[in-house]
């Protein structure tokens, strides 16, 4: 099968800033926007022949964004080979640094990107900076949370990414209640800034104009499939079943064993991409289509739980799916107050963990169990459903790993979005020779929504000034590989 | 004001973010320096630094792996007049490291084998994979700032050159070597109460609780403790991991994981030696079942091991 | 065209090294390729002092030791030779070079005549895998 009709060639030295980049492929009357991945990767290669049990280690030096998100996946396929079941104890503290991760990273995209993004549209510059400069107070808090967080991490786990925590059958060391101290001061202020974020963003954004307008846009719809880890339906970051709802809402999908991924998910490669292109494998590979696209991340977990637990992030859940008028909601620009609500759940679980006696007690590792030669392990990264698949010999050594990650597939959603802008800049580049700056915001928008981390580049912060910039750049070239426009 | 760049390869982000982290330390050198170019942070062209003449330091994060991350690696270095490898990555090849044994085809061929479907190609144009190398493999750096991702020590050493460097135009020697010159053994926490160390066997990660107190080699357990660079102050260890080498060899130049095979000879069943003899040694030592990942995690591709697969002509 | 293998050994001056002194007084004769390298010790021999010979033009690395367990000078230092040969042995095989390119061979003083069907044994072997890299330097 081809994967698009339009032919063209691109020097890949055209601005190779950045990790990934929007190319925008005109051939006579047809136009295709794509969302093109350049970094190669090969972790699937070096995990051949490693101890299975260095891969947590190894794996988590994937993304230093969410480092501890691989780390997790790969040690619970490591936990699955050596067939162990977690204590109480190492189950909440894996759980704790899951929570953390998870905040961290969606205060990082709201803060720098999300923000910056729905409360600036329009104006050229839709960074921090520009934030900055407009309402201090949000971003200061902003700056200032992540870096509490980060004193977080070292306090707690000694290292702010690729650090130790997981070692089959559990974690190599428990927490204290002294170190919890530190945790709880930390939380409160954290607390604070939240508030802060979410009253802006109800006052700003939610009631705006804009926001109504947005949400009626076609080009911000997704009607895919939204997948997900649910527990007994309700919202599961670590450990849950993986469930698949259509754009009707219908759940079609829902498994406990981890292993029946792969009857789920398929994945295509192309060759003008490092990234996959995944795809519900039920209904067979429909490139740029939404028949075949699965979306993960925020809105894809908000869709597929019936609910979300925490006080705060359940009534706020409510009145999401209220504002969006029902479920499943379907427009992308509603993963921004989806992150929200889950920075609520995240705060409220990590207070359910740390006032848990259970945390402080018993043993952090099992080994007993009965091993097996292949190990799936699931959770929900910040941006999605991310899977590690083992496979061992006899003297647990890795002969095969499988790696698929929230980015690579919502590659596929991504560009299924920007297919829809298509007829819009075939009409721009007809009569002007380039997109206006309305799509490019559209764009540019699109991707940012989903949040893709391919690309740690996407997530910008400038130091000097302290602002964020888009560092994946948009080209418009011809068949032929001539740039008619580049931004 | 001097011209600072900072280039990334190929990248994790976890040398943006540790450098991003800077704060304070940060903000003292933005006093002397511009920045010139760093995509994370600033919004400034490419094209732009390839028109300069001249740049004062450039900080180089991340590995070589395609053609154009080489190009743009020597072309840049060679205006630069300080140039600093940022993170193992950039110094020593890092954990992407391993895949250097292998070509891009081969790697390419793995990771097809795994998919459903292949799509027929299309000409849009991707950049080239290069067989995997460290920036020191094409540029030979005045400052190697090592670890995964670089540490407090290692970026306050740096912090302090580079203030340096405004100050007076000079740097202290040709090429330095951030940490301090010792092994992360030396001052480790667990400090063993013997004099002399005794491996009890060789234990695999799962097959062992950690002991929270006692030397991980005491524990049977490897530890790259005695064949890497002080670079930290073992916050690993402290969180009851044993090292994994990040810091890389004691030395520039050295190889940890032939010092390693050595130290573990050394420490290995010393006090049964002659009861095992040769086989029952042999027993033991067949427990590392996977010589390159246990030794050389962060550093293959600058090792001599790496060096020797060359020399072999062998191919992944 | 003739090629003649580059073949590099550590002696123990204590056993093996005593050995190829009384082979050559005793003109016992042994292939030339070698080139003998007396050590203090076998325990002496670093991995990086075996792996610089096969980077700096050896095809094959002889060590020669002290009889286990109890010949040792210095107690036990021809068993660290043994775990390290043992560990770099199985290095060799990954990065693919030929195990047998390294051997160890306990012979004592007396065992000139040991020292000199080893020496030539090991000297065939190298022979038959032909020059490391497989080009003909």
């Amino acid at each position: 099968m081809a994967d698009f009709n339009v032919v063209a060639s691109l020097d890949p030295l055209t601005l190779v800033e950045g990790i990934a980049r929007i190319v925008v492929v005109t051939s006579g009357n047809e136009v295709r926007a794509l969302y093109q991945i350049m970094e190669f990767r090969g972790y699937e290669k070096l995990a051949i022949g490693r101890h299975v049990e260095d891969m947590p280690r190894l794996m988590s030096t994937i993304c230093g964004v969410c480092s501890w998100s691989h780390q997790l996946a790969s040690g619970k396929a490591v936990d699955a080979i050596f067939g162990r079941e977690l204590t109480t104890r190492a189950k909440l503290t894996r759980n704790l640094v899951n929570y953390i991760q998870v905040l961290d990273s969606h205060l990082l995209h709201i803060s720098f990107i999300g923000l910056p993004d729905l409360a600036l549209w329009g104006e050229a510059e839709r960074d921090i900076i520009k934030l900055m400069s407009k309402n201090p107070e949000v971003v200061s808090a902003a700056l200032k949370t992540r870096s509490l967080l980060k004193q977080l991490e070292k306090k707690l786990v000694g290292k702010i990414q690729h650090g130790p925590l997981v070692v089959p059958g559990g974690v190599c060391k428990g927490i204290t209640r002294e170190e919890i101290v530190e945790v709880e001061k930390v939380l409160q202020e954290i607390n604070s800034s939240i508030e802060l974020f979410y009253k802006f963003f109800d006052e700003r954004l939610v009631k705006s104009q804009l926001f109504k307008e947005l949400l009626q846009r076609d080009e911000f719809t997704m009607r895919g499939y939204s997948m997900g880890l649910v527990k007994e339906g309700a919202l599961e970051l670590y450990d849950g079943a993986l469930r698949v709802v259509d754009h009707k809402g219908r759940t079609v999908n829902e498994a406990g064993n981890p292993v029946t991924y792969a009857d789920v998910i398929g994945e295509a490669m192309a060759s003008w991409n490092y990234g996959m292109l995944p795809y519900y494998k039920p209904a067979g590979l429909k490139l740029f289509s939404e028949e075949s696209t699965i979306f993960v991340g925020p809105l894809a977990r908000l869709n597929v739980a019936e609910k979300v637990p925490g006080e705060k992030a359940g009534e706020e859940y409510k009145r999401l799916v209220e504002v969006a008028g029902g479920k499943p909601m379907s427009n992308v620009v509603l993963y921004h107050w989806a992150r929200l609500v889950e920075t609520l759940h995240c705060i409220e679980m990590i207070n359910e963990i740390i006032r848990n006696p259970a945390l402080f007690e018993g043993d952090v590792t099992t080994l007993a169990g009965e091993s097996r030669s292949r190990g799936v392990g699931i959770v929900e990264a910040p941006r999605g459903i991310l899977v590690h698949d083992y496979t061992v010999n006899s003297d647990f050594t890795v002969t095969k790993a499988r790696v698929i990650t929230p980015t690579t597939i919502n590659n596929t959603a991504i560009n299924t979005s920007l297919s829809k802008v298509s007829m819009q800049l075939a009409k721009e580049i007809k009569s002007a020779g380039k997109p206006s700056a309305e799509t490019v915001t559209m764009l540019e928008s699109i991707v940012r929504a989903y949040d893709p981390c391919n690309s740690c580049a996407t997530h910008c912060m400038k130091i000097g000034e302290r602002r964020i910039v888009t560092s994946f750049r948009i080209v418009v070239i011809n068949e032929k590989g001539d740039v008619l426009w580049q931004g | 004001m001097l011209k600072l760049a900072v280039i990334p390869g190929g990248i994790c982000g976890g040398c943006d973010v540790a450098l991003a982290s800077l704060g304070e330390k940060l903000a003292e050198i933005l006093k002397y320096y511009e920045i010139v170019y760093w995509p994370i942070a600033v919004d400034k062209k490419l094209s732009n630094l390839m028109n300069m003449n001249h740049i004062d330091v450039l900080i180089y994060m991340g590995a070589i792996t395609t053609e154009e991350d080489a190009k743009l690696a020597k072309e840049l270095s060679a205006k630069a007049r300080v140039r600093v490898a940022l993170g193992t990555c950039s110094v020593y090849g890092g954990i992407p490291g391993l895949n250097a044994l292998y070509k891009p085809a081969d790697i390419i061929k793995t990771i097809s084998l795994l998919v459903d479907t292949k799509l027929e190609s299309s000409a849009l144009g991707l950049p080239q994979p290069v067989q995997h190398m460290a920036y020191t493999d094409v540029v030979e750096p005045e400052v190697l700032a090592p670890g995964c991702p670089p540490t407090d020590k290692v970026l306050d050493q740096l912090t302090e050159i580079l203030l340096n460097y405004a100050k007076s135009g000079k740097l202290e020697a040709r090429t330095m070597l951030l940490g301090d010159s010792e092994s992360l053994c030396n001052n480790c926490p667990r400090n063993p109460k013997t004099t002399k160390i005794a491996m009890p066997g060789i234990k695999r990660l799962y097959e062992v609780k950690l002991d929270s107190n006692k030397c991980f080699l005491e524990q049977g357990v490897l530890c790259m403790g005695p064949a890497t660079r002080a670079i930290c102050t073992h916050p690993c260890i402290k969180f009851n991991y044993p090292c994994i080498g990040c810091g890389g060899p004691v030395e520039w130049g050295s190889d940890s994981g032939l010092s390693m095979i050595s130290t573990l000879a050394s420490v290995l069943l010393v006090d049964d030696e002659k009861k095992l003899l040769e086989p029952g040694l042999a027993r033991e030592l067949n427990k590392i079942r996977d010589v390159l990942g246990t030794f050389y995690k962060y550093t293959l591709r600058k090792s001599k091991a790496y060096a020797l697969k060359n020399k072999a002509g062998g191919e992944g | 065209m003739s090629w003649r293998p580059k073949i590099i050994a550590f002696f123990c001056r204590w056993c093996a090294g005593a050995a190829a002194e009384v082979a050559g007084v005793s003109r016992l004769r042994y292939d030339p390729s070698v080139v003998p390298i007396i050590v203090p010790c076998t325990g002496r021999i670093s991995p990086s002092m075996i792996v610089e010979a096969f980077l700096n033009g050896a095809d094959g690395v002889l060590i020669g030791g002290c009889h286990t367990p109890n010949d040792c000078h210095y107690v036990a230092g021809n068993f660290k030779a043994f775990k390290r040969v043992y560990l770099l042995k199985k290095l060799l095989q990954e990065v693919g070079v030929e195990p047998e390119r390294l051997r160890l061979e306990w012979i004592s003083a007396t065992e000139a005549p040991k020292l000199v069907k080893v020496v030539n044994s090991f000297v065939d072997e190298i022979r038959k895998l032909g020059p490391l890299g497989g080009k003909h330097a």
